[in-house]
């Protein structure tokens, strides 16, 4: 039958031509069920009609009214078209992505890493900085010190101040002071030193934390002589008390002391990252309650009442403040306080490492969606001719951009899967390299926010990368493609723009990375070259500290610490050993002021303060600190011998700047009762707080005439320090088989220890960096690769009219280097303004470094050379005579 | 449970009830009125109700469709027709909506209207 005639007889009934017409927006699948239905029963009806009445006009305007609800019909079906053509798009896509397995392979491992170094780094951030603290109403939870002096931001508080605070405050429902503290654990096992935290009454109603097994703190106990009581962590209750529960009530002996357990709290309860393994209750004395200039609570918590804001909670303590320090003016004077969410308190310190490894690697992901960009635009330019067959046939604009999307978002959602196992394995990989002190990093995993956050990179990726290519390749020009095609010149302009400019985003984008990660591993660099002031080779420490009911006497402490010296020196492979209140860099703090015989008194408020070091035996041989002048202490600075100090370069100088300081007394005691000491000589400086801190001023005393309870041992020896380390213990348990030593390592653990966090961030910036310098040379690379594929015909014309081997040559690489050049200025401006924002990670690196500015730049240029010398060399092998007929 | 019976009424718990005019629908197929057409005749709803109605109802596995046997169409000289039955879902979810909309009870079982429809 002719088409005509079908035409006329399909029409003639208006009815089912009705059908035929809106079966038009039916879904294809359905369509032709849908059609047969309907004039299945418009024909029967028809039939019917004509045999038992007669088909006259009313009843086909009847029949034509129902063959209108069709319509209805038709449009509710629409959600299934969609469906319909998304089906039909991914069917597609995945069939053109498994037809250049190459190319998809590529793409997929480039998204792959973006994607999984993303999430991993966000897993750590989200874990780290978002998660809300495993507490009651964490939000309300605020640290509140007290803060005076410049050089310290922040100050431990004083409990007379404290106590004020508590009865006065109408801010707080709940303020505890917490102190760390180290007891001896002994009567069971091993003697084991163990960290713990004293705390103020309130603490299981400030954190709605209840014990898994007993009770919390009575309030009552929190006085003195009832509170020789102990909650254990769940750890040191299994590890100790095989997870007994019948520990409660019992008694335990810490520091000599018989503490009853009146609770154990559940596992993995951690309160302010310190790894306590025992809370006990904090008592004051009476006179301890009266202390107002001795700050030695280290930090105190606060419960907001509901209605009150973090700025009212601060505005009424510092007016609480300003009236204690009117009151009492002598000691409080300038002294205000500082309050703290919990949560931005608990991870300030790696805050903005964090969020700077976090933008590196968005750099990273960008870079990488370039890279997929311009590889589907190269694609998209095989394809031109494809879309504008499908163009010409009637698809629209739209119809061919969803297309390219759902293939760049299955891409993406392909590359995002496996990005998903990478950042699962790489997070292992993060673990075991992240410093053990990163807050909360036992929780990091990948949760359901996590898994949201990869899920909505993976979408945008895949959208970014696949709208430009194919809003590009969906433009409605028809002519171009063919016209393209049969020239073989440099065709395709527009999109060969788009591509460049793609390059020229990767390489500033790889730039600003890279100069970041110089910047840092700089950093690193000037942080290894510090001389920490001690020789940290071959030198072991460890800590003893001995009970106070037991060694309360000084003169018991001296004589235990001079003979356990005595032992360990005698042992073979020692070749001096000495002991320490504390050591640098061990995360110790200890301030005390002074005042300089014969100089002005410094002016009330203002405060003179110095590190200082209670030292016993050849403590700076055992370090390596070297004497500038005078002696060090002898046997003779005896308990009855004239008070003496050692002091450091900084404090000579800051003190005696043109004199010598040897001779000259100092005074530690109230200005009124002055005792003085003399100092008799000047060591070089340590690096106390810090490889990347200035050194502080540093004083020493002998144990002698200041006995301490807990000394650290330094042992420096011949051969490997830590092969010493049970002969060492042996001697402090030959003279007290009940004392334990704890922190056990060599004195360059100590300084790597110090700068764990550091090398952290330098070692993910370096992995990102080299990602992003080798993805930007694939990307000029490819981009290259393919100008020269399209200039062939090109080339060979100009090689045909005599240019030589060398001048195509310049062209290609003239080209890539073009590129190169306006990537390296645009990164090195977003460079020069972004790093200013890593300023205060850097040390002794400005964020501007023009070394380090040059280098980069250099770095890339040399890399894009590379990159552009292989498609320049195959341009050069360019036939003229094949190229003529290159199509 | 019958699985099918189980995911009637999961729909039901998801979405409501039964329209009226689904559950008159219902009806009309549960007393033996098997095409589109003759639904419309029964119920007097449009076909722009009737059709959509019978696609949701089947998607809820409330009808099911089947071809008329190509025999019978070619008699006819016309394609043939899909006609629709209850399923033992359909009927359930019938029992539970004629007891809301207790007017529907009243319909008269199969009575043919003008144009007889032939079954079978």
């Amino acid at each position: 039958m002719s088409s005509s005639k079908r035409f006329v007889r399909r029409f003639a009934n208006p009815a089912r031509g009705l059908i035929y017409l809106i079966g038009i927006i039916v879904p294809q699948g359905l369509r032709r069920d849908w059609r047969q239905e309907w004039e299945a029963e418009l024909q029967h009806r028809e039939m019917m009609l004509s045999e038992w009445d007669n088909l006259n006009w009313r009843n086909k305007g009847e029949l034509l009214k129902r063959s209108l609800g069709a319509f209805r019909d038709a449009l509710l079906l629409q959600p299934q078209r969609l469906e319909d053509e998304m089906f039909q798009d991914v069917r597609f896509g995945v069939r053109r992505l498994l037809k250049t397995p190459g190319f998809t392979l590529i793409a997929v491992l480039t998204l792959a890493l973006g994607i999984g170094a993303t999430t991993a780094i966000f897993s750590v951030v989200n874990t780290v900085l978002l998660r809300p603290l495993p507490f009651k109403e964490p939000d309300r939870l605020v640290m509140v010190r007290e803060t005076k002096f410049p050089q310290f931001s922040e100050f431990a508080v004083s409990p007379a101040n404290f106590l004020d605070w508590q009865q006065q405050n109408t801010v707080f429902e709940q303020l505890v002071g917490v102190r760390p503290v180290t007891v001896n654990l002994t009567g069971t096992g091993d003697p084991e030193r163990l960290n713990g935290a004293t705390l103020t009454d309130g603490f299981g109603a400030l954190l709605g934390v209840t014990p898994q097994l007993g009770r919390d703190f009575l309030s009552e106990e929190n006085q003195v002589g009832r509170n020789n009581v102990v909650l254990l962590s769940h750890n040191l209750w299994q590890r100790r008390f095989g997870g007994e529960p019948d520990i409660i009530n019992q008694k335990i002996i810490l520091d000599g002391q018989p503490y009853t357990v009146v609770g154990v709290m559940p596992a993995g309860f951690k309160f302010l990252e310190w790894q306590s393994e025992l809370w006990i209750p904090l008592a004051f004395t009476p006179q301890q309650a009266q202390n107002r200039g001795g700050h030695n609570i280290s930090l105190v918590v606060g419960r907001l009442k509901p209605d009150i804001t973090h700025e009212m909670a601060r505005v009424e303590m510092s007016a609480l403040a300003s009236r204690l320090e009117m009151q009492y003016p002598e000691v409080n004077a300038g002294w205000n306080v500082i309050l703290m969410p919990l949560l931005d308190a608990t991870v300030r310190t790696i805050k903005p490492a964090l969020l700077l490894l976090l933008a590196a690697v968005a750099f990273v992901l960008v870079i990488a969606c370039v890279n997929v960009a311009n590889l589907l635009l190269a694609k998209a330019a095989v394809r031109q001719r494809e879309i504008a067959i499908r163009t010409a046939l009637g698809a629209g604009r739209f119809r061919i951009i969803r297309q390219l999307l759902t293939e760049s978002v299955l891409l993406a959602i392909v590359g995002g899967t496996a990005g998903l196992l990478l950042a699962n394995w790489g997070l292992q990989l993060l673990l075991q390299l992240a410093p053990q002190d990163l807050p909360r990093v036992a929780n990091v995993s990948l949760d359901a926010r996590v898994l949201a956050f990869s899920a909505v990179i993976t979408l945008l990726t895949g959208i970014l990368f696949g709208l430009v290519p194919a809003l590009h390749a969906s433009k409605p020009n028809l002519q171009e493609p063919m016209k393209d095609a049969s020239r073989g010149l440099t065709a395709g302009g527009n999109r060969q723009r788009m591509r460049s400019s793609l390059v020229v985003v990767e390489i500033a984008a790889a730039l600003v990375l890279l100069v970041g990660a110089g910047l840092m591993l700089k950093s690193f660099w000037r942080l290894l070259q510090v001389d920490p002031g001690f020789a940290p080779e071959q030198a072991l420490t460890m800590t003893v500290a001995l009970p106070q009911n037991k060694y309360g006497d000084g003169t018991r402490q001296t004589a235990f610490f001079q003979q356990l010296l005595d032992n360990v020196k005698a042992l073979p492979g020692v070749e001096s050993v000495g002991a320490a209140s504390h050591i640098p860099l061990d995360g110790n703090d200890s301030v005390v002021s002074y005042e300089v015989k014969g100089q002005p008194p410094a002016p009330p408020g203002s405060f003179t303060s110095a590190n200082y070091f209670i030292i016993e035996g050849d403590y700076f041989g055992a370090m390596g600190i070297p004497l500038r002048k005078g002696r060090v202490f002898s046997e003779h600075d005896t308990k009855d011998a004239p008070l003496v100090v050692m002091i450091n370069e900084t404090f000579a100088r800051k003190n005696f700047p043109d004199e010598n300081p040897i001779g000259k007394s100092l005074n530690f005691d109230s200005a009124d009762n002055p005792v003085y000491r003399e100092i008799i000589g000047v060591v070089g400086d340590v690096k106390y707080y810090g490889l990347d801190r200035e050194a502080t001023q540093q004083l020493y005393f002998p144990a002698s005439q200041e006995p301490e309870r807990k000394m650290t041992l330094v042992a420096r020896t011949a051969g490997d320090p830590l092969a010493l380390t049970t002969a060492i213990r042996n001697q402090v348990h030959h003279l007290d088989k009940n004392q334990p030593v704890s922190d056990i390592k060599t004195l360059a653990q100590l300084v790597s220890t110090s700068i764990v966090s550091q090398r952290f961030s330098i070692w993910l910036l370096g992995i990102f960096a080299t990602v992003a310098l080798v993805l930007a040379a694939v990307g000029i690379y490819g981009v290259l690769s393919y100008v020269v594929a399209q200039r062939t015909h090109e080339i060979g014309i100009r090689m045909a009219l005599g240019a030589g081997r060398r001048e195509v040559f310049r062209l290609v690489v003239g080209h890539g280097m073009q590129l190169t050049m306006i990537g390296v200025v645009a990164g090195l401006s977003v460079a020069f303004v972004l790093t200013r924002l890593m300023a205060t990670l850097l040390f002794n690196v400005s964020a501007t470094d023009p070394l380090t500015y040059t280098l980069i730049g250099l770095l890339l240029v040399v890399v894009a050379l590379l990159a552009c010398y292989i498609p320049a060399r195959r341009a050069t092998r360019v036939d003229p005579l094949v190229a003529l007929r290159h199509e | 449970m019958n699985r099918k019976l189980y995911k009637v009424e999961r729909n039901f718990m998801g979405k409501g009830y039964l329209s009226y005019s689904a559950t008159a629908i219902l009806q009309a197929v549960a007393n033996g009125y098997q095409y589109g057409f003759d639904i419309m005749d029964m119920t007097g709803l449009p076909s722009g109700t009737v059709y959509p109605a019978l696609r949701r109802l089947e998607d809820l596995g409330l009808v099911k469709s089947k071809w008329e046997k190509q025999s019978i169409a070619q008699a006819d000289q016309r394609p043939p027709r899909k006609y629709y039955e209850l399923t033992r879902g359909g009927e359930a979810a019938l029992a539970e909506a004629v007891k809301r909309y207790r007017l529907l009870e009243q319909t008269p079982a199969l009575k043919p209207s003008k144009p007889t429809s032939e079954r079978g």
